[in-house]
């Protein structure tokens, strides 16, 4: 097997693009999620304070939820039909979750 | 991907469950241990007394022997914690404090003894032999060994993420959930192995999900810190602010100045008349000698009554009672600390501790059946390129080598470690750091013997040899420790000391457990051995198989039975050539 990697023009094409697929999404799923939930979980934590919770307390339930939110964004990543809906989905919910705190601090 | 949903799953659940697959293994193993800790900890130290009578002391007289012994080794400390005897983690009285921090240390350096009730002295730790106990067991099942707290923390916790994502992906690919539930059939090669896999799971897989996800929230703000650094910052300052505001009943500095503390002898009553004579566990002090200190009594928690940690906190100056610790609780903590007792099963009384065991005993053997079962499916292929001229692929001989070397090697491995508990010299210098490298010895000396040993026998062969060896030498040990203690089923047996008996009694019926499993694997060589030809045909088919399949049960081939990851005729084939 090893062989076979350091040999590229040995590299079935078919079964290489198959393989980067999966690649792919292995990266979008497991990598991209964690830096979903990262920003999930502190905009959870800010939404929650801004609520009237408790800071700490709000902290404690965001953290608590973002377990359960990963794996199923995880369980999804791999479902989805296209792999790009997985990217995209990854990318902008990233982004908009990391924008949300400060579009709350313009609103308070 | 363009397969269906369920194959999807099923990729998932393959690969995240053998990526992880043996570190899990290794922390579902030592963490059953952890589950009888306590019991592990008494059977390692065998200079300590057998427990078969209550202590002739009183509450009131052994609280006092200890405050006693603490204001005389103790005054200047910070927080002061005795420790009741009764109970199973608490055999003994008990008292532990807290230095000051010194210099630029966060927190002061924590000391204990363990005390005479009637002399008031502490037991000179000299008298019992260096060991790690069964503590150091339950450590490992998240600290690793040899391995940087935090490295070792962040690895498992990886690896308990992934977990939770083959469970949850693991039910997605069963449709057929309930009839799992219902569905073993034996002597059927890969689909045993199969079965087995969901039999296993389906039974207990409420405790997988509770345990994975209550494993991670243990160390929840080191895998996901975004939440508090994005209400508090990342500086260690906010870390107090959030403790501070979680906590609110546990943080009070001390004021500076002195002041007597409070009697215990009218403040025991109140709590007892509260729970129940002898109820009281743990009786805590905070700032000892300051006009701000505070007593706390912390409620028996093994009984199996209550999953709430009880407490009653007093002033440590005037004795006046405190609003209690459950009344400030907001939801999350509650939730928060439900999950943790319930991962470490702390409310567990002797029979729901038995029942521990025995589910994070299936834990373990749904992580080796689901290994075996990697290898089981892809033995046929492997077949092929033997046939074909082809040597056995690199990958598949790694998981075969790691399988046998982990599941029966690590059994093994942990034999060793209660055998080095028995055979080191007491007097030996790192005595207890040694009995843990006589662990990780064994196991890297097992995975080498597996992996050089595969080259010139069937791994039905090694198998053998190695579940035997794991048999011998579990059902050695009550033998050992007739030899070498005074502490041996002759004696703890006739004394009523049942959790001593227990230990060594277990370790028979794991012997028994893996010597079945050996016969298993011998039966399966001979049947090989018998009929090499008849077992290629029926198992081609069930290379693509999932659990869809169950109709179609090959009735038409008994002989099909694949056993233990088999790969009999193709490593004779290797050997030949």
């Amino acid at each position: 097997m090893i062989k076979t990697l350091l040999n590229p023009s040995a590299w079935d094409q078919a079964e290489l693009r198959v393989r980067l697929l999966v690649l792919s999404r292995v990266i979008a799923g497991f990598g991209g999620g964690f830096v979903l939930t990262w920003y999930f979980t502190a905009s959870l934590t800010l939404l929650l304070t801004a609520w009237g919770k408790l800071p700490a307390q709000s902290v404690l339930t965001a953290t608590l939820w973002s377990f359960a939110f990963y794996t199923a964004f995880v369980i999804w990543a791999f479902t989805a039909r296209r792999l790009r809906t997985v990217w995209i989905a990854t990318v902008t919910g990233s982004v908009f979750l990391a924008l949300l705190p400060f579009w709350l601090k313009e609103l308070a | 991907m363009k397969e269906g949903f369920r194959q999807c799953m099923a990729w998932l659940h393959t690969w995240t469950g053998l990526v992880v697959g043996w570190i899990l293994f290794f922390v579902f193993v030592t963490g059953t241990a952890g589950y009888a800790a306590y019991e592990i900890d008494r059977w390692m130290r065998p200079e300590l007394p057998m427990l078969t009578q209550e202590a002739k002391q009183s509450a009131a007289q052994q609280l006092q022997v200890a405050r006693q012994y603490l204001e005389a080794n103790a005054e200047q400390a910070r927080s002061w914690t005795i420790q009741l005897p009764g109970g199973r983690s608490q055999p003994y009285l008990r008292v532990f404090w807290q230095e000051p921090p010194q210099g630029t240390s966060q927190r002061g350096r924590f000391h204990n003894a363990t005390l005479d009730a009637e002399t008031g002295q502490a037991v000179p730790s000299d008298k019992v032999r260096a060991t790690g106990g069964g503590q150091q067991l339950y450590r490992m099942h998240y600290a690793l060994h040899y391995i940087p707290y935090d490295w070792a923390i962040r690895i498992v916790g990886v690896c308990t993420m992934l977990m939770l994502l083959a469970i949850v992906s693991g039910v997605i690919t069963h449709k057929k959930i309930f009839v799992d539930l219902f569905t073993f059939r034996p002597g059927k090669g890969q689909r045993s192995w199969l079965d087995a896999h969901n039999l296993v799971s389906v039974t207990s897989l409420p405790f997988f999900v509770m345990i994975t996800y209550s494993g991670l929230i243990f160390f929840m703000f080191q895998y996901m810190p975004a939440g508090m650094e994005a209400a508090f910052g990342s500086e260690p300052r906010g870390r107090n602010a959030f403790n501070e505001q979680l906590y609110p009943d546990r943080s009070n500095a001390a004021a500076g100045q002195a002041a007597d503390l409070t009697s215990f002898t009218p403040l025991l009553p109140q709590a007892e008349a509260q729970w129940g004579a002898g109820q009281v566990s743990n009786i805590g002090v905070q700032n000892p000698g300051d006009t701000e200190a505070r007593i706390t009594f912390t409620r028996r928690h093994d009984g199996g009554t209550t999953i709430d940690r009880e407490t009653l906190r007093f002033n440590g100056v005037t004795g006046a009672a405190l609003p209690s610790d459950s009344d400030t609780q907001s939801g999350a903590r509650q939730f928060q600390s439900v999950m943790l007792d319930l991962h470490e099963g702390r409310f567990a009384g002797w029979s729901l501790r038995w029942l521990y065991l025995l589910v994070s005993f299936l834990g373990c053997a749904m992580i080796a059946t689901g290994l075996v079962l990697w290898t089981s499916k892809r033995k046929v292929k492997q077949d092929k390129r033997l046939k074909a001229g082809q040597s056995i692929a690199f990958g598949f001989r790694l998981v075969e080598t790691l399988n046998i070397g982990t599941i029966a090697g690590l059994c093994t491995a942990i034999a060793a470690y209660f055998w080095a508990n028995r055979l080191l010299p007491v007097d030996m210098a790192n005595r207890a750091a040694w009995e843990m490298h006589c662990l990780f010895i064994t196991w890297g000396v097992l995975l080498l013997y597996t992996a050089i040993r595969l080259r010139f026998a069937s791994a039905v062969q090694v198998w053998q040899e190695q579940l035997w060896l794991t048999t011998a030498s579990l059902a050695l040990l009550p033998l050992l420790n007739l030899l070498t203690s005074d502490k041996h089923l002759g004696r703890t047996i006739p004394a009523g000391d049942w959790v001593l008996a227990s230990c060594d009694l277990t370790m028979w019926a794991l012997a028994v457990f893996f010597a079945m499993a050996a016969l298993k694997v011998r039966r399966k060589g001979k049947q090989l051995a018998q009929a090499p030809q008849s077992n290629k045909k029926p198992a081609a088919k069930e290379v693509t198989s999932t659990a869809k399949e169950t109709a179609a049960a090959p009735a038409k081939a008994p002989h099909a039975e694949a056993g233990l990851g088999v790969v009999a005729p193709a490593a004779l084939q290797e050997a030949q050539a």
